[in-house]
């Protein structure tokens, strides 16, 4: 295996793509909301509050991974 | 001949076994979990078995392995992460090795299963969270508020950071999952292209033979053409899915180390 140059924290290494990331934020958030709603027993808010809270989260996490510094290649 | 490309990920049990009420049922992720980890230790142990100054084939293989796992750990993390190396190391060549053994034929593709990416997930998330208290106290939790953000944001971002935190290990167990079920079915589809195009996919036919041969059966060459080269890609996926599962595993451990 051939030594690749070591990314940098923060930086996503090469194939790390957003879409697994965005997937991820929205599903958690929308679990967090139907926890919380569970709880709660206040279906539906607390599941569209935590959706909507989860893309947002999504976004965020893009926009933080389209800032950083693009990492060598390969 | 079963052309069905998601038919290769059914769990299927082998040897039913109970043992105290607890379902320790053989299944053929469990077996080929197995077949990996003693690949794993076969391969490692014949290599330290006689330490040698000018190191053999398999010595060498190991030692430039586990050189380039140190030196990725020390220069991800920091030198403070090299306690966490065997951890590390092992998550690496499990990925790896669990990858590798799932392209051979008539294998199991053990990281395809949610259930095995989302406990090395879980392993992880568990890690930075008690790695994080321990060497920064409740300060750990901090990260949830960056740095100048103003008060009244304060409460959009925490819940958004929170989110962000516990998409992580769930979004490492997705990608690992998502791409090898991904280059398998890919796999699959083309194989099965190979064998309609020789006629032998219909359920009478029996073998290759000259009354299933048509017109299209030289065309069988384009898909098997492309099915080597996707062959050569997926053992490069096989290899790079588990070094980004380590590096990604290293970037956490190193916040929780050294704070965001």
């Amino acid at each position: 295996m051939p030594p690749k140059p070591a990314p940098q924290p923060d930086n996503p290494p090469p194939g790390a793509g957003a879409g697994g990331l965005f997937l991820a934020c929205v599903l958690v958030g929308g679990a967090l909301g139907y926890g919380f709603d569970y709880i709660m027993n206040s279906l539906p808010w607390g599941s569209l509050a935590g959706l909507g809270l989860g893309f947002a989260a999504a976004l965020r996490e893009i926009w933080r991974a389209l800032n950083s510094k693009p990492s060598q290649e390969n | 001949m079963a052309l069905n490309p998601l038919h290769q990920f059914k769990v299927e049990a082998l040897y039913p076994l109970y043992i105290g009420g607890l379902d320790l049922t053989i299944t053929n992720q469990a077996l080929w979990t197995g077949v990996a980890t003693a690949t794993i230790l076969a391969i490692f142990m014949a290599g330290v078995a006689r330490m040698a100054i000018v190191p053999g084939r398999l010595q060498g293989f190991v030692e430039v392995t586990v050189e380039f796992i140190r030196n990725l750990t020390r220069d991800t993390a920091g030198k403070a992460a090299l306690p966490f190396l065997p951890l590390v190391l092992t998550t690496f060549l499990f990925i790896a090795t669990l990858n590798l053994v799932g392209m051979i034929p008539h294998s199991f593709t053990v990281t395809s299963q949610f259930t095995t990416t989302a406990f090395m997930g879980l392993m992880v998330f568990l890690l930075v969270m008690g790695v994080g208290v321990y060497t920064q106290g409740l300060h750990f939790f901090a990260m949830f508020l960056p740095a100048g953000t103003p008060w009244w944001l304060a409460p959009l971002i925490v819940p958004l950071e929170i989110i962000s935190f516990l998409a992580r290990p769930l979004t490492l167990a997705v990608r690992l999952a998502a791409n090898m079920v991904a280059g398998h079915v890919l796999l699959k589809i083309f194989a099965g292209f190979c064998v309609m195009l020789l006629g032998l996919a219909g359920a009478e036919s029996s073998g290759l033979s000259w009354s299933n041969i048509s017109v299209l059966s030289p065309m069988a060459v384009l898909p098997f053409a492309l099915l080597i080269a996707i062959t050569a890609l997926e053992v490069f996926v096989a290899l790079l899915q588990a070094y980004i599962f380590t590096v990604l595993t290293l970037v956490y451990l190193n916040d929780a180390l050294h704070g965001h």
